[in-house]
């Protein structure tokens, strides 16, 4: 009756922050070991040259986001610790592995998991038209496209330290594709791991995520 | 002249009756009205508390409904918000606007909004 109009009397479109709960109930107080994790292989595939470790990377970044997001105790990591095995399907059975590692660390989760990085080259010629100045005809040419892309791909997963039992799994990719050949396969990298933050970030602490909403006036 | 006296005492009810609620109607229009005002400001509390007390004066409004739900969802409680929604969507299942809120507030409810728990738990966190 009294907004019977409502649809001509217009609306307003507000701007939401609405609370996101992390995925993984912690009290934010944890002892938390970070690593280790594995650098995937494929048997086909030819794994790029880095002058880096890309696993010894996401662990410095996930150490740092923790520190700088949220309040768990983040355990010194112990050196010579390698992955159990170099299967990523492997990880989550060895069970002793992570209970072991969570004797010695004296962890209540270890954060570990398997990553995957790649460099794809999309450069190539793409036909192109071209209106000439002195004829004013239409031609097609071909122009090469210079295109670099970086592939991230992360399962991360969470293990319960006294009991070895995996007890969250996330997957997450991001792929960053370059303008110029020229930009390094570190930049790169970090762009990928800038641009997953807030997924990583949101698997041990809450967030908020910007949304549109619409009321409607009377 | 007794039937002429009651005749004018109900027409005098009937009226005082019509006229209050024409006035809880004019009240719960400001309300919806300042509601919207102060939730562009981002004054949630006080947005769903004048959509709350609109609502309760003119229940089956749908415009109401669907301010209401986006306020419940604004403060985070979704579980409000989504019987409201659709509630709103059972009064006016082909309005553009409830139609498009809600199916935002589906999407994030869905994906985002329930948290996972370590499996193999108990659920509590120690």
């Amino acid at each position: 009756m009294m907004l019977a109009s409502a649809a001509a009397a217009g609306v307003r479109e507000v701007e939401l922050s609405l609370p996101v709960r992390a995925k993984l109930a912690l009290t934010g107080h944890e002892k938390l070991y970070l690593g280790p994790f594995l650098r995937e292989t494929k048997a086909d595939e030819a794994q790029p040259r880095l002058g880096f470790s890309v696993e010894s990377e996401f662990e410095r970044e996930l150490r740092r986001l923790l520190r700088k997001e949220a309040k768990f105790i983040l355990l010194p990591s112990l050196e010579g610790v390698r992955p159990p095995t170099t299967d990523p399907l492997e990880l989550t059975k060895a069970t002793d592995f992570w209970r072991e590692l969570g004797t010695r660390t004296g962890a209540d989760y270890i954060v570990a998991g398997s990553i995957d990085f790649k460099i794809e080259d999309r450069s190539g010629y793409k036909q192109e038209e071209y209106t000439s100045p002195i004829d004013g005809r239409t031609y097609y040419r071909q122009v090469l496209v210079e295109q670099t892309g970086f592939t991230y791909d992360i399962l991360l997963q969470v293990y319960d330290a006294r009991t070895g039992a995996v007890v969250h799994e996330e997957p997450l990719k991001d792929f960053q594709e370059m303008p110029e050949r020229s930009v390094d396969e570190f930049s790169g990298m970090f762009a990928n791991l800038y641009s997953l933050e807030n997924q990583v970030i949101n698997i041990f602490v809450p967030r908020t995520v910007k949304t549109k909403r619409q009321l409607i006036l009377p | 002249m007794r039937l002429t006296r009651a005749l004018a005492t109900v027409g005098a009810v009937l009226a005082l009756a019509c006229a209050s609620g024409g006035s809880a109607s004019r009240n719960a229009h400001v309300d919806v009205k300042e509601g919207v005002r102060v939730a562009q400001l981002g004054y949630w509390q006080e947005a769903l508390f004048r959509f709350s007390r609109a609502h309760e004066t003119v229940p089956d409004d749908e415009a109401t409904l669907n301010n209401l739900a986006v306020a419940q969802e604004a403060l985070g409680r979704y579980d409000d918000a989504l019987a409201t929604y659709k509630l709103a969507l059972k009064k006016a299942p082909k309005n553009a606007v409830i139609r498009k809120n809600y199916a935002r507030f589906a999407e994030f409810f869905t994906s985002y909004a329930r948290g996972a728990k370590p499996k193999g738990d108990d659920g509590a966190t120690r």
